[in-house]
């Protein structure tokens, strides 16, 4: 994980180890200090948490409890329909990774698919009697078969490839809530990872439309409406999330009263308005970055305020904020696990019913150290992604 | 000139435009408002604060002293007086450590600049619900209970019961040693301006906290003692409090580190180099050239990230430490109020909010560039 930005690099020339030890870690007394402090501190840190981490703690109750953290609840039997829609999301995400990679492959989605084929070996080594030692190698074939034939397809445009993931995921959901044969299967039964990936997703799409006519609504012209706007953005602002989340659990029943709305709806709900007044005021700033000079050509060309707006300015405005919403997806990955405040067992939520258990007394540490790395194993990559992103958008701007 | 016809003026339209988005927009609120009251109806419940004067009736375990039988407003007040206590202990001790993060960031020694680079990215990509979890359950509840834990005899005890450091007990000459501390730090900052030297105007205050301390004696000092099964005397940091603000503490510490090194490397180089050839040394070219500038950049995100701090110590509900959020979803449940007590929750933070931006802003004025926007 290093970046060529921010750390001094050796001579390439001349791979030196001495002189590269000397350069970064002993230039100067006070360097010299800092380093031998911050070695015995990390030696210290290391030895400890090591012999914990090695002989003391016992990891076994991940493994035990592995089902549970990925899907909580749902039933066992109709787990083939997560394997299902997840080989789904997997063929659409290789079709639409080899289209768009058609020329070459970026080393960074081969590093990605090695770690892939590497976490499937060791899992599938380490599991191989449960059934998703079996599921997994598959999902990884079709992942890689996909790739493969979508390099081959003729480039396909964004709209056509927005459609595919918009009815993919309407199939996936239809999937999970037990469709195509089978009882339904109700929300109160999706758990662990399955729902916070559920949350997130389906909260940063809906924010998305929301989050746009907010933005351009504050800047509209009209007084009420960039009024309304402001009040809105600033009110979900300025008020912590887990007061909207309790906000949506309390009364959406009230304000709607012939409807039943259930628990992961409202929770939905509640995220999506969070994360819309978010959304546009990042947009805000994007929507100021686009240069006047656009707006106005736009409009000596003869299109219209509505045309100006879609064609020339929210796209580049969208542009400049890509950082920002991998941000903003990033922090709304991570938000999910309020729910396990509200009652839904996400994965946070499975982790405090597991330290609750009986069985498992005084292995809190494991389990939420346990979490937070599969937390992590998410969140690192998108965070890695949202870097490249900025720095490809700054290096087209110079 | 033939005139435009009214339909086509783009006056009337925004008007027109106007009136048909507030029809929408009151009229939804009004179809809202209109089913809440039916369904309060149903639950023959009713929307007044008139609750708020009756006796609540519940135990609040730390903060400003509350009998049950006080009024639900006093026990608002203690949420609120609870949230402050570890917002701003909170937004302390994160941006001294942000600073040290986002310093050590840009140190050229490697093995700091590394460790501090993964601090950033290990919490930042946690949740937070998960941190709070993790120190308040498996760290703080973990350890020993008083008698076996860490403990320095008459000055700090940690154990699963929370914190323990020594009290501070006022006498008739606290008042004169707080205003003598003010006053010495506004006279720093005139002196500082006057002789432009900024050690004088740093060792000023310090020298009038020790001298004063010492001849005037304006605390006494409550040792905590240990006892048979808990600490007594002192001042006591609940376990809940313990865990919330080293939390707190480590997730907004990353993100201030960030903006902090940000901050630093957006200042041009030619500005080091500048100063370096007018003959300055490193630490002169630091504090006179670099950090005013890079403060400019600094204040509007770390205004934002200590608004963060204390929304996010409403995760306090999680594990019962008594904030205002923990308070009013309490009294909320408990008389049935829960929409009475989700508008006082509201309009508590939205108090908050706009007190620390207006503040930032105030602060970030006397920053800015005379004439810039």
């Amino acid at each position: 994980m290093k970046s060529a930005t921010e750390m001094p690099t050796p001579a390439p020339s001349k791979p030196d180890p001495l002189r590269w030890v000397k350069e970064n870690l002993f230039n100067g007394i006070w360097n010299s200090l800092l380093t031998i402090i911050t070695l015995l501190v990390i030696f210290f840190v290391a030895k400890n948490a090591l012999n914990w981490a090695l002989t003391e703690a016992r990891w076994d109750v991940i493994p035990a409890n592995f089902r549970l953290l990925m899907v909580g609840p749902y039933p066992q039997e109709s787990l083939w329909r997560v394997w299902a829609g997840v080989m789904l999301i997997n063929l659409l995400a290789g079709l639409h990774l080899g289209n768009s990679n058609r020329e070459r492959v970026s080393p960074d989605l081969r590093n990605t698919w090695i770690a892939l084929v590497v976490i499937t070996v060791v899992y599938s080594a380490l599991q191989f009697s449960a059934p998703s030692a079996k599921f997994l190698p598959a999902v990884l074939v079709v992942l890689t078969v996909a790739f493969f034939v979508g390099r081959r397809l003729n480039p396909i445009s964004t709209l056509g490839w927005t459609i595919a993931w918009v009815i993919g995921f309407g199939v996936f959901l239809l999937l999970i809530g037990g469709n195509f044969g089978g009882g339904p299967i109700t929300s109160d039964l999706w758990g662990g990872l399955l729902l916070t990936f559920l949350l997130a997703v389906v909260s940063i799409v809906a924010s998305f439309p929301l989050g746009i006519l907010l933005a351009i609504g504050r800047k509209s012209k009209l007084p009420v409406v960039s009024g309304f706007c402001v009040v809105f953005i600033e009110v979900v602002r300025g008020v912590p999330l887990i007061a909207v989340l309790f906000m949506a659990q309390l009364f959406l029943p009230l304000f709607l009263p012939d409807v039943r709305i259930d628990k992961v709806l409202r929770a939905m709900v509640a995220f999506t308005i969070f994360s819309a007044a978010y959304l546009a005021e990042y947009l805000r700033g994007g929507l100021q970055a686009v240069p006047r000079g656009q707006d106005e050509a736009a409009r000596a060309m003869g299109l219209t305020g509505t045309q100006t707006m879609l064609l020339i300015v929210l796209p580049q405005a969208l542009r400049a904020v890509v950082p920002a919403i991998v941000g903003q997806f990033i922090s709304l990955f991570k938000d999910t696990s309020l729910v396990a405040i509200i009652g839904l067992t996400d994965m946070l939520g499975v982790a405090n019913s597991i330290t609750a258990n009986s069985n498992y007394i005084g292995l809190s540490k494991e389990v939420y150290i346990g979490i937070t790395l599969i937390y992590l194993c998410f969140t690192i990559p998108m965070a890695r992604a949202s870097r490249a992103v900025e720095a490809r958008l700054n290096a087209s701007k110079r | 000139m033939e005139k435009i016809p009214f339909y086509r003026d783009t006056r009337y339209i925004s008007i027109l435009l106007q009136v048909i988005f507030l029809v929408l927009v009151v009229g939804a609120l009004v179809w809202l408002g209109l089913n809440m009251l039916h369904s309060l109806e149903k639950q023959n419940l009713s929307f007044s604060f008139s609750f708020l004067t009756g006796s609540a009736g519940f135990q609040i375990s730390e903060g400003p002293l509350f009998d049950p039988a006080e009024s639900y407003l006093k026990a608002f007040w203690v949420g609120i007086v609870n949230t402050l206590r570890v917002g701003l202990t909170g937004i302390v001790l994160a941006t001294f450590l942000g600073f040290m993060i986002g310093i050590s960031r840009l140190s050229s020694n490697w093995l700091v600049n590394r460790l501090a680079f993964f601090y950033v990215e290990f919490f930042r990509n946690t949740p937070l619900l998960v941190q709070i979890f993790f120190f308040y359950i498996a760290v703080v509840l973990q350890l020993p209970a008083a008698k076996q834990g860490y403990n320095i005899d008459g000055w700090f005890y940690l154990s699963n019961a929370g914190m323990t450091i020594p009290g501070l007990i006022p006498n008739g000459n606290s008042w004169t040693y707080v205003l003598l501390l003010i006053a010495s730090v506004v006279g720093s900052v005139f002196l500082t301006r006057a002789i432009k030297n900024n050690l004088i105007g740093f060792l000023l205050p310090l020298v009038v906290a020790i001298a004063g301390w010492t001849i005037l004696k304006p605390f006494g000092i409550d040792h905590p003692v240990l006892g048979n099964f808990r600490v007594t005397g002192g001042s006591t940091l609940s376990a809940e409090f313990t865990a919330l603000l080293v939390a707190l503490v480590l997730y907004t510490s990353a993100f201030t580190g960030e903006i902090v090194r940000g901050a630093i490397q957006a200042i041009d180089k030619g500005q080091w180099e500048a100063a370096r050839s007018l003959g300055l040394n490193y630490g002169q070219t630091l504090q006179l050239v670099i950090v005013p500038q890079a403060l400019r950049i600094l204040i509007p995100p770390m205004g934002n990230q200590y608004l963060n701090l204390i929304k996010n110590s409403s995760l306090a509900v999680a594990i019962a430490y008594p904030d205002v959020f923990n308070v009013a979803s309490t009294a909320g449940n408990q008389s049935g109020n829960n929409l009475q007590a989700m508008t006082i929750i509201l309009l508590v933070y939205l108090t908050i909010s706009l007190i620390i931006s207006f503040l930032i802003n105030l602060y970030n004025r006397s920053f800015n560039i005379q004439g810039a926007r």
